[in-house]
């Protein structure tokens, strides 16, 4: 029934070709002023994850003490003690925790007659491979006495005889390398290291000396001129690895609740895509005015098909036609104007899309080729990182476009099918 | 129960801005099944008004209409519509055609809101087409067809779904004489043949040269009702005629 319904509508339909290019040519301007906008802000999404680095620090939550702790307050703020890391690896979508422990002062580095420095970091040698850290050379192992050093600590050294300052590089798995550090009594001490690995590079770990945790607790104990007491030990903060970046908002949450400050790249990301999932709703809410403009269009056509087929309605009534069937046949065809529409935006934004991000691989060649930065200044990406393409339209936003057009056929035509479905039979077959 | 048409007092009013036009003023009458009646009446009378009321067309201001038993005027909009497609089929002055269906899809046409399968209706329209001698058009589109054959059309669509009751409106309003009459002995051996209740509504005196009966009307009241002086005896009919 319904597919004769609509044998009958394909067949109205086709008599005002020219009515349906039109009507039709209106949602495909809207269709694909929605799917282009759209898919502009998911190839924007894209560039940004991919600028913003490797997977692995997606997952990554950084706990540490609060930045609003107020001394004045009586409630003792919260310590990450050995109990309070038992209770963050019980977090839900919690993985993995980390905690690490700060050399409470700065080390220098000496290699031959160069001097360089760090931070120097204390963590637990099998909790290594969960740190995200990667090396680019040596291995990523840690023994007493190893070291794993960042990548700039390498080609930071200088010269303490110039009068200059100017970065030199050292072999630092190759060179015999001290590490020298002042205790307030105005003690020195001085260590030897040997570095089995430099880390590739990583904003959180590009200065940092890595050590094996107990390492660090004892320079600590040096430092202080005291030893730790094991009932108030402390870590100075702590790596959570979530299960799956979107659990790492909750994990923030559930943290900053405890007391603590924590944030990550996983948290950023979740808002940064807060912030692109508003632009998309703006953005697609623009190409919808195009789309309105549209369903009047289509309102206009179905009303004028309507009025032209008074008698035509007024027949199918008069031969057995209920009102829902004649409701149905004018729905059926508003739906078709509204998909044909559709389906052409589609096409045509996959092909628009095509040109653009051919356009801009043209871009970004020549702006490589000239030797210049980033190319053109209207993208807020660097055009380097479109590799993906400034356009990309998903699946699921192809389907969405075709959707919300045959949707807006329909909406635009329900009025004026519903004027038909109620006609009265007689007043319509009477219609000049 | 038999297809009888039962009228009951039956008013019409039509509202025309402020003005009410009261077209029907408490008609009743019996229409027997079987029977084939002319409603004649200047225009204005109301005739129209009466076959579109019987048809389930329109719904009656006041009054009651039964049709087989079944009451019209308290029918719900589906189920009237049911009505329309089961028990009547209709022919009208400027036959209704849909311009854009060819001769064959308009026969067809009320077998889609029968639900008639797509197979079957199309076989059916063609056997209806072929009784009527319009086999050759079966393909054209109602703008290659001439008035008479765009009528043959139009009565092949009333019969479609075999209704007991077929109601025309000056079916031969639209037709030069010859074809006209062509047209009347059709109705005529459908009822005559086939049993059918037929209901012409025209201007056409010569009506009563095939009517069993005649209802005049005049300002929206029945006037005069009699039968005819004589039968019409089936032997004047041609062989174009159908025989369902």
């Amino acid at each position: 029934m319904f597919w004769e319904l609509g044998h009958l509508a394909t067949h109205n339909l086709m008599r005002a070709r020219a009515r349906l290019a039109m009507t039709s040519g209106g949602v495909l301007v809207g269709t694909a002023a929605v799917v282009l906008l759209v898919a502009m802000t998911v190839g924007l999404q894209t560039a940004a994850e991919q600028g913003i680095g490797q997977s692995g620090a997606l997952t990554e939550v950084m706990v540490g003490p609060s930045y609003e702790y107020n001394p004045n307050s009586d409630v003792e703020p919260p310590q990450l003690t050995p109990a309070m890391v038992e209770r963050l690896w019980r977090i839900p979508g919690v993985s993995v925790v980390v905690p690490l422990v700060n050399f409470q002062s700065w080390g220098e580095l000496l290699a031959d007659d160069y001097s360089g420095g760090g931070q120097i970091m204390g963590v637990d040698a099998r909790l290594l491979p969960y740190m995200g850290i990667e090396v680019a050379e040596g291995t990523l192992t840690l023994e007493r006495g190893q070291v794993l050093v960042g990548s700039q600590i390498p080609i930071n050294f200088y010269d303490p005889q110039a009068t200059e300052y100017r970065p030199i590089q050292v072999d630092v798995l190759n060179t015999p390398l001290e590490m020298r550090t002042f205790s307030p009594r105005g003690e020195e001490r001085r260590l030897d290291l040997s570095p089995v690995g430099i880390l590739a590079p990583n904003p959180n770990y590009d200065y940092a000396i890595i050590m094996p945790v107990q390492q660090v607790i004892s320079l600590n104990e040096w430092l202080n001129g005291e030893r730790a007491d094991p009932r108030d030990f402390k870590y100075d903060f702590a790596l959570i690895r979530a299960e799956s970046r979107e659990q790492t908002t909750a994990i923030s949450d559930a943290i900053k609740e405890m007391g603590f400050s924590a944030g990550g790249l996983g948290d950023f990301i979740n808002q940064l895509n807060g912030f692109f999932t508003t632009m998309r709703l703006v953005l697609g809410g623009v190409g919808g005015v195009a789309l309105l403009v549209a369903a009047f269009g289509v309102a206009n056509t179905m009303t004028m098909a309507i009025l032209e087929r008074t008698r035509e309605i007024g027949l199918m009534k008069a031969v057995g036609a209920t009102d829902r069937d004649v409701l149905t046949v004018f729905l059926i065809e508003a739906a078709l104007v509204g998909l044909v529409g559709g389906a052409l935006g589609v096409l045509i934004s996959y092909l628009a899309g095509e040109g653009i991000n051919q356009g801009i691989a043209n871009l970004a060649q020549q702006a490589a080729q000239s030797g210049q930065g980033s190319g053109p200044m209207f993208l807020p990406v660097d055009i380097s990182q479109l590799q993906a393409g400034l356009v990309i339209i998903p699946t699921e936003l192809a389907l969405f476009g075709l959707g919300l057009a045959t949707s807006v056929g329909i909406i635009a035509g329900l009025l004026p099918a519903l004027r038909a479905a109620r006609m009265t039979t007689v007043v319509a077959l009477k219609t000049e | 129960m038999t297809q009888g048409i039962e009228v009951r007092n039956v008013h019409k009013l039509f509202r025309i801005g402020d003005a009410q036009l009261h077209v029907l003023k408490s008609v009743s009458l019996t229409i027997g099944a079987g029977e084939f009646v002319g409603i004649m009446g200047p225009s204005g009378s109301g005739k129209s008004t009466l076959l579109y009321l019987i048809g389930g067309l329109d719904r009656p201001t006041d009054g009651q209409i039964a049709v087989g038993g079944a009451r019209l005027d308290t029918m719900s909009s589906d189920d009237l519509a049911y009505f329309r497609s089961q028990t009547v089929g209709f022919v009208f002055q400027s036959f209704h055609l849909v311009p854009t269906l060819t001769a064959l899809e308009n026969v067809a046409l009320p077998g889609i809101f029968a639900k008639v399968p797509h197979d079957a209706r199309m076989a059916h329209a063609t056997a209806l087409l072929h009784k009527l001698k319009m086999s050759d058009r079966a393909e054209h589109r109602p703008s290659q067809l001439s008035g008479g054959q765009q009528q043959r059309v139009a009565i092949a669509r009333a019969l479609f779904n075999d209704p007991p009751i077929i109601m025309c409106d000056e079916p031969t309003g639209a037709l030069d004489t010859q074809t006209g009459r062509l047209v009347m002995r059709m109705l005529r051996a459908l009822c005559t043949r086939a049993g059918k209740t037929v209901v012409v509504v025209t201007h056409d005196p010569g009506i009563e040269n095939y009517a069993d009966r005649m209802i005049l009307l005049r300002d929206g009241r029945v006037i005069d009702d009699y039968a005819t002086r004589q039968r019409p005896a089936l032997d004047a009919l041609e062989e174009s005629v159908p025989n369902p």
